[in-house]
């Protein structure tokens, strides 16, 4: 790998960061609304009573407030400077709580839960896509994974609601809502780990579910395309054993692309799993970035876009710079 | 194969272990039995905890809301994310408590009140002995305080701008005395903006810890230790997911209980949590999870009474479930619209309604309707009264699809081939009916009669229908109306004024502008009456939108671990809704029944 290559990807990286920048601010600026009328329209709905004497001054006070009154240029590279030191702002709906700690708080619980659950997913759809292609393998695992890519075509909230009916509904081993029990106060203990770790399962499961089935299927073509090359009958004919043709030849060289879709799978967990959260009433990203819709927050909205994109291209920049780790044909030298 | 019987050991065994660490969140509670229906001496025992260390069951209130709670360190009812109906309310004991529906007060902070005869100047007189839970002392200066710096503030903060407009001084008499004077009569003041009802009051801060802060900034939370309070309520644990507030251990921790005035509420831990779908709170309540749901439908709560024999509703176990809101429920006509423009058009489709039928369809009969834009509560009842030759005269609510078709043929309308009213220009009366979720019962019903009118009707809940209805950009809409709720319907009229914010109808009449703005500064009964009925005169035979029926809270309540809800089968001391301002009233009357 050369620095010219490192430096390019780096300044893809940044090309990136402030193109997706751009269009997130301009974006929600499109819809024509007034973030702050919108505001005191949703707590009037709630039923809270906000006079109509009220409502003008306001949106007048906080429109200044928050900028909104200056020309679209100005807030645009107020905007700028505030991204590049990573400073969202100040929520419209939650005035006056940061952007930076309503993301912190329900970052925990999105990346908890979709990590682990894309984590799981990805794992053993990969190892069950590989084994369903290798002629070799146990009959069960013939006959029982396919079912599971079935479940590929339900979307996470559906599995969800079916999980939930089933498993909290009709036979109620698990709890029907939340991040953890309803009267337990979180604490650093072992009660409160299981606690959570009780209330994530269907969640989890309801992701779980719905992308083995994906995973899975994306690995078993690829092995299906490996089994066919040359170093494969080459490995067979030096007498190599089964486990080791499986892992060291056929998955190493069928997962690269497993690897660059679990990069951006990884990349967008950051902004949640929204139906699964609402499904489940849990605490995450998802919640908090529906309700920054509802509500026309744009600093909360721009926040967790922003967050995503960096993330993603993050991700990306660390795969490509790793890519030759796990595969020793690609090198970035200048020839 | 080995490995995998290894595997599903270990797998079997992990859930087993979670099951059974997880047992004690369901728990029964220690079988000590928790003195709180005592004597305020009696209840000064610690709680029976659960092996874990909690509240137990039986001494703790769990409400749910369908929406998730804002940041957690938010306390402030000033803050312009700030709301009461998170938590907040139960920090702010107010100066009194009201019943929104009959409008009954309870004095609490303060011992009595009284105007002058122009409404000009409006005193309160403080209870003795009442203290912060830092240990200060309650006054005037508090009360004081808190109007002046509102006055001031105006709309840098929330809730501000009607202190703005009225508030001249509010000056401290002697530390129990107060003494408000207003700019301009003002003898609605106390019912609408001070005392405790429905979504209003006035929330009384402390000085000596506001004082120097930024109110529009200000969280009261302190660093985690919550806001300082007049209340026996101490903040315990928030988050986007639900509010812990946990009661003083003490008699000797509140002032009431200290003084004799109240005993501590039987309630040691208020819980209030997110649940965001309907059919998990009914299914929470008939499981005992939950103590109170948010507003659900109709037949969810019916679910909920046969499924279990301790839920109890507003109206007990019988029809309609529910206490009429502040916030009826109209068709709103955009005044701007070419065809709903024209007065004829608009009485046309309120003769195309019918609303029994409606309340029958959308409510299985379980509502009541509505034809004036306010709320049949006791406290505006004079007004009501006032109306009733106006209401024989118009005969709003009545359907009458002739009359309707009689209206729009005399204002030049026909139909057209396809049975739809259209214009001498063929242009067909469209009504686009954008709505809250709230109304998804109703809407369908309602676009059935208009079609059958001969009105193209469909309907939507888009996201941002608050912005569609008020920009005026719409034909026609659901939504509440805000506005009074007791004294007079001035808050109400005042929505229809040129101009107002709240005008979302568009609606422009000079004539009733004048009106309305004479009605502002009326103190004396007399005049207030008859310019009532010469504003609603006006409104009448103009119809600016189309008023359809009550709007109900609708929420289940537990008997199995708290009795003596309010309830018109019993006794409705209080509209206990756990969103509105009067519900601290309300934790203090409930009786724990000490149920495993």
């Amino acid at each position: 790998m050369t620095f010219d290559y490192l430096w390019k990807r780096i300044f893809q990286f940044v090309l990136i960061a402030f193109l997706a920048a751009t269009i997130n601010f301009f974006f929600p600026r499109m819809s024509g609304q007034d973030p702050i009328r919108q505001k005191l329209i949703q707590l009037q709905s709630q039923g809270v009573n906000v006079s109509s004497e009220e409502v003008a001054g306001l949106i007048e006070t906080y429109n200044a407030k928050f900028g909104l009154d200056q020309p679209l240029w100005r807030q645009y590279l107020n905007y700028l400077g505030n991204m590049a030191r990573l400073d969202f702002g100040v929520s419209i709906s939650n005035y006056p709580a940061t952007v930076s700690s309503i993301m912190a708080r329900a970052i925990p619980w999105t990346v908890g839960l979709l990590l682990t659950a894309t984590l799981i997913s990805f794992t053993l759809g990969t190892i069950v896509g590989a084994l369903l292609a290798w002629g070799k393998a146990p009959l069960w695992v013939r006959t029982i994974f396919p079912a599971l890519f079935t479940f590929s075509a339900v979307p996470f909230y559906l599995m969800g609601i079916v999980l939930l009916y089933v498993f909290a509904f009709q036979w109620p081993i698990f709890p029907l809502f939340g991040g953890f029990s309803t009267q337990r106060i979180p604490t650093m203990s072992w009660g409160f780990a299981v606690d959570v770790l009780h209330h994530a399962i269907l969640p989890a499961f309801s992701i779980v579910l719905a992308q083995i089935g994906f995973w899975a299927l994306g690995m078993r073509s690829m092995m299906v395309t490996v089994q066919g090359e040359d170093y494969m009958l080459q490995a067979e004919a030096k007498g190599l054993k089964d486990s080791r043709i499986f892992y060291r030849y056929a998955m190493r060289n069928a997962i690269l692309p497993q690897i660059t879709g679990l990069a951006l799978s990884l990349g967008t967990t950051i902004s949640g799993a929204i139906l699964v959260e609402i499904v489940f009433s849990y605490p995450g990203v998802g919640s908090i970035l529906l309700q920054a819709v509802r509500g026309f927050d744009w600093y909360v909205i721009q926040g967790i876009v922003f967050l995503v994109i960096l993330s993603v291209a993050f991700t990306m920049l660390i795969i490509d710079l790793i890519y030759p780790l796990l595969d020793p044909r690609i090198h970035y030298r200048t020839e | 194969m080995n490995r995998f019987r290894v595997l599903l050991a270990c797998l079997v065994f992990g859930a087993l272990l979670i099951s059974a660490c997880s047992s004690p969140q369901t728990a029964a509670p220690a079988a000590e039995e928790p003195a709180a229906a005592a004597a305020p001496a009696a209840q000064e025992a610690a709680p029976a905890a659960t092996t874990d260390g909690e509240t137990p069951r039986n001494r703790t209130m769990i409400v749910a809301d369908m929406s998730g709670y804002g940041p957690p360190e938010m306390w402030s009812p000033y803050n312009l994310g700030g709301t009461h109906q998170q938590g907040v309310t139960l920090f702010h004991e107010p100066l009194v408590f009201a019943d929104m529906l009959d409008g009954h007060q309870y004095p609490w902070l303060a011992t009595s009140w009284e105007y002058n005869a122009d409404a000009t100047e409006l005193v309160y007189h403080l209870r003795d002995g009442v203290t912060w839970s830092d240990g200060e002392a309650f006054n005037a200066d508090d009360v004081a305080y808190t109007f002046n710096t509102l006055r001031d503030l105006g709309n840098e903060v929330r809730l501000g701008g009607i202190y703005e407009t009225y508030i001249k001084e509010a000056a401290v008499v002697d530390d129990l005395t107060v003494k408000i004077t207003f700019s301009s009569p003002a003898p609605r003041f106390h019912d609408e903006v001070v005392v405790a009802k429905g979504d209003s009051a006035t929330f009384i801060v402390p000085q000596h810890i506001w004082e120097g802060q930024d109110w529009a900034e200000y969280t009261a939370f302190n660093d985690g230790a919550g806001p300082v309070t007049t209340s026996p309520w101490r903040y315990s644990f928030a988050d986007d997911t639900r509010r812990i507030i946990d009661r003083v251990k003490s008699c000797d921790e509140w002032w009431a209980c200290r003084t004799g005035f109240a005993p501590l509420p039987e309630i040691e831990r208020f819980v209030q949590i997110f649940i965001g779908d309907q059919q998990a709170q009914a299914t929470a309540l008939i499981r005992n999870e939950i103590d109170q749901t948010h507003d659900l439908r109709v037949d969810l709560i019916e679910k909920i009474l046969q499924d279990n024999p301790e839920a109890t509703t507003w109206t007990g176990r019988e029809g309609p479930y529910g206490m009429v809101s502040w916030w009826p429920t109209a068709l709103h006509l955009s005044n701007t619209d070419k065809h709903f423009g024209k007065s004829e058009v608009r009485w046309a489709i309120n003769r195309y309604i019918d609303r029994d039928k409606l309340i029958d369809f959308a409510f299985a009969g379980n509502g009541q309707k509505s034809v004036w834009p306010f709320p049949p509560f006791k406290g505006l009842q004079a007004s009501i009264d006032g109306l009733a030759d106006l209401e024989a005269k118009y005969e709003p609510g009545k359907f009458d699809p002739a009359d309707g078709d009689a209206r729009l043929t005399a204002a030049g309308y026909t139909k057209n081939s396809d049975g739809i009213w259209a214009d001498a220009d063929g242009d067909t009366i469209k009504c686009y009916i954008a709505s809250l979720p709230h109304f998804s019962d109703l809407g369908p019903v309602l676009v059935e009669m208009l079609k059958q009118g001969g009105i193209d009707t469909t309907f939507s809940q888009p996201p941002d229908v608050g912005a569609i209805l008020s920009s005026g950009d719409y034909t026609c809409g659901l939504f509440g109306h805000n506005g009074a709720m007791s004294g007079n319907i001035y808050r109400t009229l005042r929505l229809y004024t040129t101009g107002d914010p709240g005008n979302w109808f568009q609606y422009s009449n000079p004539e009733f502008d004048a009106i309305v703005d004479e009605l502002a500064g009326a103190a004396d009964e007399a005049t207030v009456r008859e310019l009532e009925y010469a504003a609603m005169d006006i409104w009448l035979r103009d119809l600016p939108d189309v008023n359809l029926a009550q709007f109900y809270n609708r929420t289940a309540n537990n008997q199995t671990y708290w009795t003596n809800w309010p309830s018109t089968a019993t006794d409705p001391y209080m509209n206990g809704i756990h969103m509105h301002t009067g519900f601290p009233y309300t934790m203090m009357q409930l009786k724990a029944t000490n149920a495993p």
